[in-house]
């Protein structure tokens, strides 16, 4: 869909419906600007919520004065609370406190990053492999494919991420996987899986050792595997190291 | 009328506010705050988790990056001097050489910080501090898992590599 | 004016409060939701883990922790009473040793809770009655990882010792 400004209000208000507010998310990962829009149309909204909460009263003389001073001092509760709450989020992305988050946080790319509002439905997990014991790695997709099964059954959704660099890159080297077939079932069978290739991992093989890393078709390859790690995490994903 | 006015200007007061606190998140500056965790005895492993974190350097860009290295379990070999004195034969091998001495030395101009696990090096025998390569007083924590966990709730994410 | 003293009086308390709160959890251990990821079966590890654990009781208070241990996979081994080893060929270890149950003891008895994997036992053919050290049906959980992502998403932080 086109994302206009009567979507955006409804979304930062949380009308959309959860595929709706998928789209805009999405949307935002592509494009900062957009990300960056519903940032600033969300804290507007909420001070103006609390401004006009306490809409200013006509002055009705000295009786009504302790009365409203009372207000006075609510109304300066609230809206000190928007602040406090406002710099909390800024600066919050706290592993645990995200679910509650309804704000959009920019990562380092400046794309937008889905609040984890979704965790409650969509479980997230990146699995990240660094060992090139191909014993772990075969327990990893065991591990993996009995998770997509359930929860393929369950009807309950479910991304799954395998993150591979440094020695745990063999898995999805073509030369050196034992796993090439299975990795193919796995990802033909499942499009919410999905393997990737720590990019600098490949370039040291080539610059240090002279190796020119051809992956299994369907591995996708990402800058730097730690910083994807990382990015994840502060998207809500859970982390599991294997 | 008054009341409207303090509210304009409390509005002001708590949009400064939040915008100090934006300040720190917006997209110029973003700060990504990564706490590392070395557990490893082995002395490959140990020096492909300083070349991890370079790397990490490499691509985010220093003044990006606020890292956390929570050095614990058997990951302390990397910090005893191989020939120190006073080693006992049954004594933990020492990792420190060379490399691992200026890839730790390149992490720590590039901002870098090293938390050592004391229960660790006393288990182990190596708590003086003299056979460990740079450690001061002020590097240890007294467990290396409880300053991992109380460093994830500041907002460090955790990776081990 | 005396609004305005009220508004400002406000404020102040505000940021006395928010500061009071950063420094707080700034300056030593605030309440912990941790969860340890076993999966390995090398007794010598999850000994390791579980005196990990120990230690991070120790410095930040049994009170002051709400700590699981998640094992899946190999990790069971941890749980695995030595005698049962020949009727679930599809481990290697059983490393539920007199020593290694008397550790376990002591972490439940701080109030450490340990989660065993239904995947791992129904693929492996565990009984968990005849082959477990000490589980009861409340201590299994579905699914071993699904238990760590959901763990993670209630605000618990991970850690793999």
């Amino acid at each position: 869909m086109s994302i206009d400004e009567i979507d955006l209000n409804a979304y930062v208000d949380g009308e959309l419906s959860h595929d709706q507010e998928a789209e805009v998310l999405e949307a935002m990962r592509d494009n900062p600007e957009l990300a960056q829009q519903i940032c600033q149309l969300g804290q507007l909204k909420a001070q103006m919520r609390i401004a006009y909460a306490n809409p200013p009263q006509p002055d009705r003389g000295s009786m009504r004065r302790v009365g409203r001073s009372w207000r006075a001092v609510a109304a300066g509760g609230a809206m000190l609370s928007v602040g406090l709450l406002a710099g909390w989020i800024m600066n919050g992305n706290q592993p645990g406190t995200a679910e509650h988050n309804r704000f959009v946080v920019l990562d380092p790319e400046g794309r937008g990053q889905a609040p984890a509002v979704a965790a409650d439905d969509e479980t997230r997990i990146l699995f990240h492999l660094t060992n090139a014991d191909p014993m772990v790695a075969g327990e990893l997709l065991d591990e993996v494919e009995t998770m997509l099964q359930a929860y393929e059954a369950d009807g309950r959704p479910l991304r799954v991420e395998v993150v591979s660099h440094s020695d745990g890159l063999e898995l999805l080297r073509q030369s050196l996987t034992v796993h090439e077939s299975r990795i193919q079932e796995l990802a033909g069978d499942y499009d919410n899986l999905t393997f990737v290739a720590c990019k600098n991992t490949i370039n040291r093989l080539r610059v240090d050792h002279g190796i020119e890393v051809q992956l299994v078709p369907d591995a996708e390859v990402t800058d730097s595997g730690v910083s994807h790690v990382v990015r994840r995490q502060q998207q809500g994903w859970s982390y599991i190291r294997v | 009328m008054r009341l409207r006015r303090l509210l304009t200007y409390f509005a002001g007061l708590v949009g400064l506010m939040a915008s100090t606190g934006a300040a720190q998140a917006a997209p110029e500056d973003p700060l990504q705050r990564v706490v590392y965790h070395i557990d490893a005895a082995d002395p490959e492993r140990q020096r492909a988790a300083l070349r991890i974190v370079r790397n990490h350097l490499n691509d985010v860009g220093d003044e990006h990056l606020d890292i956390r290295v929570v050095i614990q379990g058997n990951g302390v070999s990397m910090l005893v001097l191989p020939d120190s004195d006073g080693a006992a034969a049954d004594a933990l091998p020492g990792h420190a050489d060379d490399r691992v001495q200026v890839g730790i030395e390149d992490l720590k101009i590039r901002g870098v910080t090293f938390h050592v696990c004391r229960n660790s090096l006393t288990r182990r025998n190596v708590d003086a501090l003299n056979r460990l390569y740079d450690v001061g007083p002020d590097d240890l924590v007294d467990s290396g898992l409880a300053e991992i966990v109380r460093l994830q709730g500041d907002g460090y994410t955790y990776i081990k590599p | 004016m005396k609004t305005m003293m009220q508004f400002a009086l406000a404020g102040l308390i505000g940021l006395m409060t928010w500061a009071g709160v950063a420094t707080a959890a700034d300056s030593g251990y605030t309440k912990q939701k941790v969860v340890y990821h076993i999966n390995g079966d090398n007794p010598k590890q999850q000994a390791g883990a579980l005196r990990n654990i120990q230690n991070h009781i120790n410095a930040v208070g049994a009170d002051n922790l709400d700590l699981r241990v998640v094992m899946h996979g190999n990790g069971v081994s941890l749980v695995l009473l030595p005698d049962a080893l020949a009727q679930v060929p599809k481990f290697k270890n059983a490393n539920a040793n007199e020593q290694m149950t008397a550790r376990i003891d002591g972490l439940k008895n701080q109030g450490v809770a340990f989660k065993i994997c239904a995947n791992t036992l129904k693929g492996r053919k565990v009984n968990k009655e005849e082959h477990l050290y000490d589980v009861d049906q409340a201590d299994i959980v579905p699914s071993g990882v699904a238990e760590l992502a959901h763990l993670q998403s209630q605000g618990f932080t991970y850690i793999k010792p």
